[in-house]
C-alpha cells in the first residue's frame, strides 16, 4: 500500500481544512467573538500537514483500496480536528458532544446534540453550518478540482466519496468532472442564497441556511429550527431547493450541455418526483385537521416530505405530534432518501430501484427457471456487478442498524427514539422522533451511544465501503 | 510549451494496443474517450488512465455519435477485427470525425488499402506485423547494433549497441572514445539497467550499458569494425513461424537476396508461404532442438523466432544463444514480457503492439505540428524512456536559428543529436548553428515536444 501517497493526500485535505477554517474565523472577527479557537486548530492543522507535504512521493499509484482508505481516514480526521473549534471556545466543552456535532456536519446529518442554539457564539454557528457546505460535495472531489492532474487512477477517490451505485465521469479528464460538479454545486448555492436575501432573511441566516440547504445537512441557527424565521416564503424557498438538492447532478450537467431530453429519461428522477408527490398527499390528507387552513397544511407537508426525501432535516412543524400514518411514511422517505449523486443520504432511490427489480427478477425465475431475466435501469441492461453490489449494501445496512440499537438500547430510551435516532444517523437525515424528534436532541444519550451514531452517520455518507475497509484489519494486511 | 492544442480522441478498442495508447495520450493531456465491447477491458483502462469510458460498438453509428464523433478531432480504430476497425473509420468520418487511423492486419487487405483510403476516407491504416517486418529487416541489415532507426530519409543512422563484458568499450570515458576512434558520432543516450541519461563528455562505459549512438550512415560499418563489434551482414536466416510477419518479411528477403528456410507448424500457412515465395518451408515443430540443429542453425548468420507464442520464442533464442548464433531476433507480444527477456540476454526484441502504438503516437504528435516545424518522425528509444525526434526547420526561429549551439541554452534532458545541413550530416559541436532548412535530430526526455522552439 501507498503510504507515503496516502500521507501526502490526508496531509492536502487537512490543508484545505486549515484554509477553510479562515470562514469561521472572519465571522468571529465581525461579530466581535473571539479568532483564537480557530487559529489554534488552523495551527495543530498545519503543524501536522506541513511534513507530509512538502515531499510529494515519487510514485502516485493509488488503486481501489488506497482510494477508500483515503477517504474514509480524511473523514474521520476532519471530524477529529474539526470539533476542536467547539471545544477550545467553550461553546461545547466536552470532546465527545463536540465530535457527533462536527461529524454530524460534515456528513450532512445534522443531528445536534445542542439543547440550547441561539446562544453559541455566530463564528461557531457558521463552522457547524459550513461543515455541511464542505461535507455536501465532499472534500475529496474538491481536492481533486483544485490540485493539478495528479493520476489517472485517482478516479478512486471521486468513486469512493460520490454516493450511489453506478458512478463514472462527466467529461473525459477527472479534474474537469470534479470542477463542473463543484460549479453547479456553488451556483446552485448562490441562487439559494440570493433567493433568500430577496424572502427577507438576514445576510447571515441566509448564508448557514444555503450552506445547510446544499450540503441538505439541516443544521440551523434557530432553536425552532427553519419554523423560527417565520417566514412562508423562505420556507417555500428552502423547500424547492432541498428538492433541487436531492437531483442527480449529472442531469444538471446534461441541462447544462443540452441534452434535455436525457433529462426526462432518468427513472430516477421520475420515480424522486413520483414519490414526492404521493407521500405528500398522503400526509396532506392524513393532517388536514392538524392545521388552520389548506395553504399551512400544504405548506408544513411539502416542506418536511422535500425536507425528508433529501435527507436535510429541517423543520417548520413538530412532526412528533402528526398522526402515526404520516410518521411512517417519513421513516420510510428516510430509508429511501433521494437520488445518487447528489448531496443526500439514504439508500438512495436508484439503488432501491435496483433492489425492486431484483426482487421481481427472482420471482419471474422462480416462475419460470429456465427463463432469462436481467435488470434494466433506463432502459438498458445493469451487468451483474451493480445488482450484487446493491444487494450486499442494503444487507450491511441493515446489520449496522440492528448492532446500533442494540447498543442504542443500553441507554434505556424507548424504541420510538432508538430506531429513529439510528435511521436519522445512517441516512444523514438528522431529527428523527420520540426524543430526538424535531423539538428534541441528541444529547442525553450516552458517550458509547454518541460515538456509535457518529459512525453511523460515516458510514452512511460514506457509503459503508470505505470506513469498514479503513476499521477492519484486512484491509490493512499486506497481503 | 507553445500553445497547447488539446485533441478530442476516440480509441476504439481497448486491447493491449488501445491501452497503450489511451496511456500515453491521457498522459500528454488529450481528452479521450474509450470504446470497447467488454465491460472488463473497459474498466481496466478507466480506472487506470484519466479517461472516460463508453461500453458498445464502435461499429454502431448510434454509439459513434453518443461518444462525440461529430466533434472528435481523432479516432484511433484498434480492435482485433480489421472489419470492425474500417467500417467505424467509415462511419466516424461520415459523422465528422477530422482523422481517422485504422489498424488493418490481414495481409489480404494489403493490396486493397490503397483503394480504401479513397473511398473510405480513412487518413491512415497501420498493419503492425507489416511494420514489425520492417523492424525485423532493418534488423538484418545492421546485426551489430540491437536495434537502429534511420531518420533524415537515410542519412542517419541511431543505433542502440549493448556493451557485452567483452566488448572494447568496457572502461573508456566518452572524451577518451571520441579521441580514439577517427569517426565522428555522439552517445546521446545511455541505459543503464532501469535508468536511462543523457551522458556528459566524462560518463564511462560498463559492461551492460545499453548506448544509443547517432552517426552518418555512411560512416556506420567503419564505426562498427573500429570497436569490434562489427558482424557480416547476413546471409542467411533460419526463421521459426510462419504467421504474417513471417509473410511480410519473405518479401523483402527476396529483395535484399537473403536466403531463409522457414519452420512453421500449421500446414495451412506453409502451403500460402510456398505460394508465394521461393523459400524453403519446413512443416514441424520450431521448438524441436534436433530439427534446428538439422536445418543448420550451427551454420546460419540469424535466428529468427517469430512464432505466435512469445515463451516458445524466447525459449528457443535462448537455445540459438546457446548455440552461438550471431544474431537473434526475437518477437514478443506481450509488452511486459520484454523487459523480462532482455535481462535474460535477448537483445533484439520486436514488439508489433509498441510499434503500433509508437506509430500511432507519432502521427498524432504530428498533427499537432506547429507551422514553422514539423515533427517529420519520431521513434522511442533507450525502452521508451527518451524520443528521437526529427524536425525540419522551415523559417527562421528567433532565438534559435544562426545562434552558435554553446549559446543556445536547452532544457534539461534536451540534446541536440545531428544537423543535416544541405545534405551533409554534421555531429554538432558547441560551434555549430543551426539553419533554415536544415533537419535537426533532438533527444528529449521529455515526451510532449511539439516544436523545434521546445528545445529551449
Amino acid at each position: 500500500m501507498n503510504y507515503r501517497m496516502l500521507g501526502y493526500l490526508l496531509s492536502v485535505v487537512l490543508l484545505i481544512e486549515a484554509a477553510l477554517l479562515a470562514f469561521p474565523l472572519v465571522t468571529a472577527m465581525i461579530y466581535g467573538e473571539s479568532i483564537l479557537p480557530y487559529l489554534i486548530t488552523m495551527a495543530i492543522l498545519t503543524v501536522v500537514s506541513v511534513p507530509s507535504i512538502i515531499f510529494k512521493p515519487k510514485n502516485t499509484v493509488i488503486y481501489a483500496k488506497e482510494g477508500f482508505i483515503c477517504v474514509a481516514a480524511s473523514w474521520l480526521l476532519m471530524s477529529l480536528f474539526g470539533a476542536l473549534p467547539m471545544v477550545l471556545s467553550g461553546a461545547i466543552p466536552n470532546y465527545i458532544d463536540a465530535l457527533f456535532e462536527i461529524a454530524s456536519g460534515f456528513t450532512t446529518t445534522g443531528a445536534s446534540i445542542l439543547t440550547e442554539i441561539e446562544s453559541l457564539p455566530k463564528g461557531i454557528l457558521l463552522w457547524r453550518s459550513f461543515s455541511h457546505w464542505v461535507g455536501g460535495m465532499g472534500v475529496l472531489v474538491f481536492m481533486l478540482a483544485i490540485l493539478p492532474s495528479t493520476d489517472g487512477r485517482a478516479i478512486h477517490l471521486l468513486r469512493a466519496e460520490v454516493p450511489g451505485p453506478t458512478k463514472g465521469k462527466l467529461v473525459p479528464k477527472l479534474r474537469q468532472t470534479a470542477i463542473i460538479l463543484y460549479g453547479i454545486y456553488v451556483a446552485l448555492t448562490v441562487i439559494e442564497f440570493v433567493a433568500l436575501l430577496i424572502s427577507g432573511m438576514s445576510f447571515y441566516d441566509a448564508l448557514v441556511s444555503s450552506f445547510a440547504t446544499a450540503g441538505t445537512g439541516g443544521f440551523a441557527v434557530k432553536n425552532a429550527s427553519i419554523a423560527g424565521y417565520n417566514n412562508p416564503a423562505a420556507e417555500w424557498i428552502i423547500a424547492i431547493f432541498m428538492l433541487l438538492f436531492g437531483v442527480n447532478f449529472n442531469l444538471y450537467f446534461f441541462i447544462l450541455i443540452g441534452k434535455i431530453k436525457d433529462v426526462f429519461k432518468s427513472e430516477e428522477l421520475r420515480a424522486y418526483l413520483a414519490i414526492f408527490l404521493v407521500s405528500s398527499a398522503i400526509i396532506v390528507i392524513n393532517t388536514w385537521s392538524m392545521f388552520a387552513n389548506a395553504s399551512d397544511c400544504i405548506r408544513a407537508t411539502v416542506f418536511q416530505v422535500t425536507s425528508i426525501m433529501s435527507t436535510t432535516g429541517f423543520a417548520t412543524v413538530d412532526y412528533n405530534l402528526w398522526p402515526e400514518l404520516s410518521k411512517t411514511v417519513l421513516m420510510v422517505l428516510t430509508v429511501i432518501g433521494a437520488c445518487a449523486g447528489s448531496t443526500a443520504g439514504g439508500l438512495k432511490i436508484s439503488r432501491v430501484l435496483i433492489l425492486i427489480k431484483s426482487i421481481f427478477r427472482e420471482v419471474r425465475h422462480m416462475l419460470r427457471p429456465r427463463s432469462v431475466n436481467v435488470v434494466k435501469i433506463d432502459g438498458e441492461v445493469l451487468s451483474e456487478e451493480p445488482v450484487k453490489a446493491a444487494g450486499s449494501y442494503f444487507a450491511l445496512y441493515v446489520l449496522i442498524i440492528i448492532l446500533t440499537v442494540l447498543i442504542l438500547a443500553l441507554d434505556g430510551f424507548g424504541f420510538e427514539t432508538n430506531f429513529s435516532a439510528t435511521l436519522a444517523c445512517i441516512n444523514n437525515v438528522g431529527p428523527g422522533f420520540g426524543a430526538v424528534g424535531p423539538v428534541g436532541n441528541y444529547s442525553d444519550f450516552s458517550w458509547l451511544s454518541k460515538i456509535i451514531l457518529s459512525l453511523n452517520m460515516l458510514f452512511g455518507r460514506l457509503e459503508i465501503m470505505p470506513m469498514i475497509i479503513l476499521l477492519s484489519p484486512l484491509g490493512w494486511k499486506q497481503r | 510549451m507553445l500553445e497547447e492544442k488539446y485533441m478530442n480522441i476516440i480509441v476504439v478498442g481497448c486491447g493491449t494496443v488501445g491501452a497503450a495508447i489511451c496511456a500515453q495520450l491521457a498522459e500528454e493531456g488529450h481528452d479521450i474517450t474509450a470504446l470497447d465491447k467488454s465491460v472488463d477491458a473497459l474498466s481496466e483502462v478507466v480506472n487506470s488512465y484519466d479517461v472516460i469510458n463508453l461500453e458498445g460498438n464502435g461499429a454502431d453509428v448510434s454509439v459513434l455519435r453518443r461518444a462525440g464523433a461529430d466533434k472528435a478531432d481523432l479516432l484511433l480504430a484498434v480492435t482485433s477485427s480489421d472489419e470492425v476497425n474500417i467500417l467505424c473509420c467509415a462511419a466516424a468520418k461520415r459523422l465528422g470525425t477530422k482523422n481517422t487511423v485504422a489498424r488493418v492486419r490481414n495481409p489480404e487487405y494489403s493490396e486493397l488499402i490503397q483503394l480504401m483510403r479513397s473511398e473510405m476516407n480513412l487518413s491512415l491504416t497501420i498493419n503492425p506485423e507489416l511494420a514489425a517486418a520492417k523492424e525485423i529487416y532493418r534488423m538484418l541489415r545492421f546485426p551489430s547494433a540491437a536495434k537502429t532507426e534511420t531518420f533524415c530519409r537515410g542519412r542517419v543512422e541511431l543505433a542502440e549497441i549493448v556493451v557485452s563484458e567483452e566488448s572494447e568499450l568496457c572502461g573508456l570515458s566518452l572524451f577518451e572514445l571520441r579521441s580514439k576512434l577517427n569517426i565522428k558520432f555522439l552517445v546521446c543516450g545511455v541505459l543503464r539497467g532501469e535508468e536511462a541519461l543523457i551522458p556528459s563528455g566524462d560518463f564511462c562505459i560498463q559492461a551492460g550499458d545499453i548506448i544509443s549512438i547517432t552517426l552518418p550512415e555512411t560512416e556506420t560499418v567503419r564505426f562498427f569494425k573500429e570497436i569490434g563489434v562489427y558482424k557480416q551482414p547476413v546471409k542467411n536466416v533460419l526463421i521459426v513461424g510462419g504467421g504474417r510477419t513471417t509473410y511480410y518479411l519473405e518479401a523483402m528477403l527476396k529483395e535484399g537476396k537473403i536466403n531463409s528456410v522457414v519452420i512453421e507448424k500449421d500446414k495451412e500457412r506453409c502451403r500460402d508461404l510456398i505460394e508465394q515465395y521461393s523459400c524453403t518451408v519446413i512443416c514441424d515443430d520450431g521448438t524441436d532442438h534436433d530439427l534446428l540443429l538439422e536445418e543448420g542453425i550451427d551454420r546460419i548468420d540469424a535466428f529468427l523466432a517469430l512464432s505466435d507464442m512469445d515463451e516458445e520464442n524466447a525459449i528457443i533464442s535462448m537455445y540459438a544463444k546457446k548455440r552461438e548464433v550471431p544474431k537473434i531476433i526475437t518477437l514478443i507480444s506481450k509488452l511486459s514480457y520484454v523487459d523480462l527477456f532482455k535481462n535474460m540476454g535477448l537483445e533484439s526484441i520486436v514488439s508489433p503492439k509498441s510499434s503500433t502504438a509508437e506509430y500511432i503516437l507519432r502521427y498524432v504528435r504530428s498533427m499537432e505540428s506547429v507551422l514553422d516545424s514539423e515533427i517529420e518522425s519520431l521513434h522511442k528509444i533507450m525502452d521508451g524512456n527518451f524520443e528521437a525526434l526529427e524536425f525540419i526547420v522551415k523559417e527562421d526561429i528567433e532565438g534559435l536559428t544562426d545562434i552558435k549551439l554553446k549559446e543556445l541554452r536547452p532544457r534539461r534532458g534536451v540534446l541536440v543529436a545531428c544537423i543535416v545541413h544541405n545534405g551533409n550530416v554534421i555531429i554538432p559541436t558547441g560551434d555549430d548553428v543551426i539553419r533554415r532548412g536544415d533537419t535537426v535530430i533532438v533527444i528529449t526526455s521529455d515526451k510532449q515536444m511539439n516544436s523545434i522552439r521546445d528545445i529551449l
